[in-house]
């Protein structure tokens, strides 16, 4: 009896016992979940760009544009990221804007405009990140001005970051300060406005007296063509979507040019070299001689598309010599070097242009191209004499041109 | 009903004419009796009575009556034995007096006979290799919720729960949904699903009141179970409807997904059926039917997967921080492509003036498809329907003619190389056999037809197809491309315009729930995969012959000796949607032939058994694979054991003939040579993918010949009785190595046979997962060099007094030498601890019952075609309390498992398991 209870009570105690300890250990770990991916601010730092320019008395002019335009809160989301090309307040004294008085007198398209274009969206470029190859690194600035067909992806109007050593640029535009970081980008400090362009190259041309010669050039190199096509000289200067450097000598140039051609032609054709000079000079003295019938033997289409496409920067990225570069100024190299031209698209193994610049500080004081052919083509070098640059970084929409004093010959 | 085979209508109108011809009738008398368990006054039915020294017998019906129709003269001996009690020996003097015996309950560990062990019936102390046993009994007093959910309380078993009924158990490693390893045989028949592979034991099979045994051989069993019980066999064995008579019945129903986040809680229940009856002394038959109706468990991990091919790892990220996001557990978002360099670059090319943003955007921009989540997707219910029918006649006292269909159809949930519905899944096997204590001779097949069975990843995929396609102009990644950038130059970070450019594609996107889903869903999935759909019809068959002689009368002086042999045919036939079998049905041969001898030396206390097996498949050499074991006596039911086991495995039919596109866009293929020249492996190179390609220097990779692999397995136990018998230890070791182990190991060929897709570091892991550029094949192939298991287990089991027990087991398993870049999947945990505490009657007239089981899992890193990953240890914890009414032969149970409803997932991907609470009313149980 007295065994039975021990037994009973050792029964007990065990079950007890295995009660307890099961329980005790039976505690399984939450079952492990998803983890998100932390969202990183572009930069670890407390202070959006917004922000920034909101609180630093530096830049309330640059604050008064972004105002007014309503682009301040956009600056300030962590969701987005930005670089800007910051001009503080003495930068935009030194651009002719001195106060946020005059911010608000400007048309809001211009001060959007020039808010709108200091910012490239979407992703931080860094210092580092900005290439030192020739001409500068394409970007999209904020300003919207179309939409790629069928697709609904906004066409911005594209900004020119460069770097050559420790200067930075932004199109012709020196950086004074890179790399402010902050929560949702970086601010490079510039040292005045820049302006987006408003027009393309083909209609800033045309206002300009000294490139009459450059238009009736384009107009005889464009018989022929189907002017509805990239094919024409022209329609490329007024397709909004290239991007091209353009060498446009002025008047002077190809007076000088057609004038030499038409003696040349007289004299040897038996012409006394007095009166050879006095037809010559008459001849040339109007852009119309171009047009001129009696000349299309001498200034045949196909020559004169020669020589302006030797006039357009062009590289081949791979589907063959295009006008695709934007090269301003401050973007060729201060050693002569070579540069491929439209001509490389018929002539592959044309040398191009050479091009030296020569800088004080940040700027370009001087800019000359030479034009360096062969002839015959692939033969021996033949060299022309040097163009000066005597107008320098006229932009458009859809690319650049410097005015050079002397028209380049490829051969 | 699927039809038979002429070879098996020959069988058995040859057998029918033969046997229905014996007839030898003398004078007889009929002795009669009763039995009573001598601790409750109640009847104890299924009790055996034997006339010693011959084979006639009987025994009790449900009321514990018999009835013994003798031709001997009296006095006679009767054996009275029965499971659970002190087997009794009594003289008959006469027929006249109606016997009334009364048995007396054994409380002794250990006194089990078993004949997996050696296809012969012996004591279970005194098995020559580890043997684990759960009876009739066992069951009734479980707290798990079914039969085969016990198989993984045993020692040294894993069970992987791709779903509610779909259980698959394995032992010593390489446990998965459909693990290959293990045999499982139900009364004879080798229940693997011909064609999907998987053993469908806890789909179809025996009901849970028509269980008589489980018998589980953790380890090598080829040499008597033939290639592929490379770790062991499980043994599942029905009641003979002679020896378990009348009417039973339970009725269990539970409570499940509680506090469950992705499902409501749901009802569960389990109806059983058995109805056995003995018609005069030569015929009786059976019926058993089951039912399981349940809400399913959920696979919700939403974790991001890194996939590559059919390997990966998770990776932090969610929908909204990971672009390139693939929930291990959400479909649909398999489907990626590189946004960079299918639109965006091209988009460059047409307005340069993008080029170098564009450039300037990450090298390689991967997106995946938005998916939906697996429990908005699969049919919820899960319902499991068997049905068993047994027809068995007595030609004479000792030979049986048995036939016998065991049916089953329902939806459950699959995991193979991606989540399976099975839906209307209906397999058949039928068989007819003929029985002797002697010999046997069986024939059966299995019919195998997978429903509208669907692959729940392909099918989530090409729905997403449905509603928008992919590619093209108006294609979603256009689509979300474009918006992407568009979001970008409006000044987005990378995240928030991959989330905007989302919402841009995804606009329209039906929802899970709406009927516009559904039907997009459901018109996918009821195509079949071979013309661009999610169904696979697998009507794969297999026929089975076999039979076996015991010649130990004319061989006892030297030894006992066993022989048998068996020939199997499979027949695949899924119409292209599983096998490459698009062009006609494939069959696949197979035969073996066994011999065991079994000699008892130095006074019984040394038995030496030595079986030999040869086994030949069409597509694998002949193998010839021995067992040699040893068991000493040192003590009575004191016994060491020793074996050496050699095993063989061919691999599994899908390992043979698969060719299948899996959700990730990786093709499965099968060894068979014809692949090697269908897919133009000697003119197109194929390479390994490993360090070299990423490396961009990718090496040719060279298939070798497809082998069947082998185990060599060393086992050392000790099984003894001590304490008075009321402490039972069984331990054991064991060293197994493999040779040409089948795995899988992935392989790329460029499409084009552009070896440069693959050269360039930077992209070729974005290639790899771009279907249009390359093609990643998984193939089986065999491990170079030897890879190891070792392992060992030990188990305590102790009778208290009052018929309580308690018992405690720890087990490990571990594996060596798998190379890099190959998946073993060998998924068993370091180490398993499980403890038990248990009564079968106490209280007033011990009419009390209950179990408590506990169950601890070291955490594993588990392999699968389907998703790789770590599975966190965890514990479990089932419970029950019963309570009988004798004279109204009723059990009344509460119990649960899972107890403190702690989640928890034991493979990778497969279904989140809580807690399952049930009260079941059972009548008639025995």
């Amino acid at each position: 009896m007295q065994l039975n209870q021990i037994k009973k009570h050792t029964v007990s105690k065990i079950a007890l016992f295995c009660a307890t300890a099961i329980l005790a250990v039976s505690c399984n770990k939450d079952l492990p979940e998803a983890i998100p991916i932390p969202f990183q601010n572009t930069n670890p730092v407390a202070t959006t760009i917004g922000a920034e320019i909101s609180s630093n008395p530096d830049y309330s002019i640059y604050k008064a544009a972004a105002t007014r335009v309503g682009i301040l809160p956009l600056l300030s989301d962590t969701s987005k990221v930005f670089t800007v090309f910051v001009p503080n307040n003495a930068a935009f004294i030194a651009s002719g804007i001195p106060s946020e008085a005059v911010i608000a007198a400007l048309p809001i398209a211009s001060v959007g405009g020039i808010v709108q274009y200091s910012i490239i969206p979407g992703e931080q470029f860094t210092a580092a990140q900005i290439p030192t190859t020739f001409p500068n690194i394409q970007l999209p600035s904020y300003v919207t001005i179309g939409e790629l067909p069928g697709t609904g992806v906004p066409i911005k109007m594209s900004i020119f970051p460069s770097k050559r050593g420790s200067n930075i640029w932004v199109n012709t535009m020196p950086v004074t300060s890179p790399d402010l970081k902050f929560k949702n980008g970086t601010i490079h400090l510039v040292a005045g406005v820049v302006a987006p362009p408003s027009a393309v190259l083909k209609d800033i041309i045309a206002t300009k007296a000294d490139l009459s010669y450059f238009r009736a050039a384009v107009v005889r190199a464009d018989s022929g063509q189907d002017l509805a096509t990239t094919a024409s000289l022209n329609y490329l200067l007024a397709y909004p979507v290239t991007n091209m450097t353009v060498l446009t000598p002025n008047d002077d140039a190809f007076k000088t040019l057609i004038h030499g051609s038409i003696y040349s032609y007289l004299v040897s054709v038996g012409t006394p070299p007095a009166t050879a000079n006095d037809q010559a000079t008459a001849l040339s003295s109007k852009p119309d001689v171009f047009q001129n019938p009696a000349l299309f033997g001498v200034l045949t289409a196909a020559t004169v598309k020669g020589l302006l496409a030797y006039h357009f920067l062009a590289t081949n990225a791979g589907a063959g010599y295009q006008p695709n570069i934007r090269a301003f100024s401050n973007n060729f190299e201060t050693t002569p070097t070579l540069h491929t031209t439209l001509v490389n698209s018929s002539v592959a193994v044309h040398p191009g242009i050479m091009a030296q610049a020569t800088f004080t500080g940040p700027f370009v004081s001087s800019l000359k191209f030479t034009g360096m052919g062969t002839f015959p083509p692939g033969g021996a070098p033949f060299s022309g004499p040097a163009a000066t640059v005597v107008s320098k970084d006229n932009l458009g929409v859809n690319g650049v041109f410097h005015i050079i004093d002397k028209v380049l010959l490829p051969q | 009903m699927l039809s038979m085979r002429k070879v098996f209508k020959g069988f058995t109108f040859g057998l029918i004419g033969i046997l229905f011809s014996i007839s030898a009738l003398a004078q007889s008398s009929t002795i009669k009796g009763n039995i009573i368990n001598g601790s409750t006054n109640q009847p104890v039915p299924a009790v055996s009575i034997t006339v010693k020294g011959h084979g006639a017998g009987t025994y009790t019906d449900d009321k514990g009556n018999f009835s013994l129709t003798v031709n001997d003269p009296f006095p006679l001996t009767l054996n009275i034995s029965s499971i659970g009690f002190e087997s009794q020996v009594i003289t008959v003097k006469n027929a006249s007096t109606p016997l009334s015996i009364i048995l007396t309950p054994a409380s002794v560990l250990g006194q089990d006979i078993v004949v997996s062990a050696t296809r012969s019936a012996e004591k279970i102390m005194e098995s020559p290799v580890t043997i684990e046993r759960i009876s009739a009994a066992n069951i009734r007093n479980t707290s798990a919720v079914s039969y085969y959910d016990m198989v993984g309380k045993l020692k040294g078993v894993d069970v992987v729960n791709a779903s509610l009924t779909f259980a698959s158990p394995s032992t010593r490693g390489f446990n998965g949904s459909g693990n290959l390893r293990l045999n499982q045989i139900v009364d004879g028949m080798d229940n693997q699903a011909p064609g999907l592979n998987f053993s469908v034991g806890s789909v179809i099979g025996i009901t849970e009141l028509d269980v008589e045994s489980i018998e589980l051989l953790p380890g090598a069993s080829s040499a008597l179970y033939g290639p592929g019980g490379m770790n062991g066999a499980l043994i599942i064995t029905s009641k003979d409807p002679f020896k378990y008579q009348g009417l039973s019945f339970q009725v269990k129903t539970g409570v499940m997904n509680i506090d469950n986040k992705s499902r409501k809680t749901s009802p569960y229940y389990n109806w059983n059926l058995r109805w056995a009856k003995k018609i005069g002394e030569k015929f009786a038959f059976k019926v058993t039917g089951e039912l399981v109706q349940a809400k399913d468990w959920v696979a919700d991990d939403y974790r991001d997967y890194d996939r590559l091919g059919t390997t990966g790892a998770i990776k932090n990220g969610t929908r909204s921080t990971d672009p390139n996001y693939d929930g291990v557990n959400t479909y649909g978002d398999e489907t990626t492509a590189d946004i960079r360099a299918n639109v965006l670059e091209p988009l460059a090319a047409a307005a340069p003036f993008y080029k170098p943003y564009i450039d300037a955007l990450p090298a390689s921009i991967p997106v995946s498809r938005t998916g939906y989540a697996e429990k908005d997707l699969l049919n919820p219910n899960t319902v499991n329907a068997k049905l068993t029918g047994m027809l068995s006649y007595k030609l004479t006292s000792r030979t049986a003619l048995n036939a016998a269909a065991y049916w089953g159809t329902g939806n459950t949930v699959y995991t193979g190389s991606d989540r399976y519905s099975l839906l209307n899944l209906a397999i058949g096997q039928y068989k007819l056999e003929l029985v002797n204590p002697k010999w046997f001779l069986r024939g059966y097949t299995t019919q195998e037809n997978a429903g509208d069975s669907y692959n729940a990843t392909v099918t989530t995929r090409l729905t997403n197809e449905a509603w928008k396609p992919s590619g093209g102009a108006g294609g979603w990644y256009y689509q979300y491309a474009t918006a992407f950038l568009g979001a970008k130059v409006g000044g987005a970070t990378d995240i928030s315009a991959h989330n905007a450019a989302r919402a841009v594609a995804d606009k329209g996107r039906p929802d899970a729930n709406s009927p516009e889903f559904k039907k997009l869903f459901d018109k996918v999935r009821s195509i079949p995969i071979s013309k661009g759909g999610g169904l696979f019809v697998d009507k794969t068959n297999l026929y089975n012959l076999e039979g076996q002689y015991d010649l130990s009368e004319t061989t006892r002086a030297f030894a006992d000796i066993l022989v048998g042999a068996n020939w199997k045919r499979y027949v695949l036939n899924s119409e292209g949607t599983l096998f490459a079998d698009s062009s006609g049905t494939i069959p696949i041969n197979e035969y073996g032939a066994y011999i065991q001898a079994t000699r008892k030396l130095a006074n019984d206390r040394l038995t030496l058994i030595a079986s030999a097996r040869y086994d030949k498949n069409d597509n694998f050499d002949g193998r010839f694979t021995p067992r040699f074991s040893a068991v000493i006596k040192v003590a009575e039911d004191n016994n060491i054991r020793l074996s050496y086991q050699q095993a063989y495995r061919f691999g599994s039919t899908q390992q043979q003939w698969i060719n299948l596109r899996v959700g990730g866009g990786t093709a499965l293929i099968g060894g068979v040579k014809d692949f090697a020249t269908f897919y133009k492996f000697n003119t197109n190179p194929i390479y390994g993918i490993d360090a070299n390609l990423f490396a961009g220097t990718p090496k040719v990779f060279n298939l070798p010949k497809f082998k069947a692999e082998t185990v060599n397995s060393f086992e050392v136990g000790y099984k003894g009785l001590l304490a008075d018998k009321k402490l039972l230890i069984d331990m054991y070791g064991y060293y197994g190595i493999y040779k040409d182990f089948i795995t899988r190991t992935l392989i790329a060929q460029s499409v084009n046979g552009n070896i440069n897709v693959l050269t360039n570091p930077a992209t070729v892991k974005a290639n790899l997962n771009n279907a249009a550029l390359v093609t990643t094949y998984s193939v089986p192939t065999n491990v170079k060099g030897d890879v190891t298991t070792y392992g060992y287990g030990i188990s305590l089991t102790y009778a208290l007094p009052s018929n309580f027990t308690i018992s405690a087991n720890t087990t490990s398993d571990n594996l060596e030498g798998v190379p890099d870049g190959f998946v073993a999947s060998f998924n068993a945990p370091k180490y398993r601890v499980g403890a038990s505490f248990a009564n079968t009657g106490f209280g007033y007239q011990k009419r009390m019952g209950f179990d408590i089981s506990y169950r601890w899992q070291d955490d594993v890193i588990f392999q699968s075609d389907f998703a790789t990953g770590l599975v966190p240890a965890f514990t479990t914890l089932d419970g029950q309390v019963s309570y009988r009414f004798p004279a109204e032969k009723v059990l009344l149970k509460v119990g649960g498992t899972n107890l403190l409803n702690q989640y928890y997932r034991n493979g990778f991907g497969n279904a989140t398991i809580g807690g399952l609470y049930y009260v079941s009313i059972g009548y008639n149980l025995f």
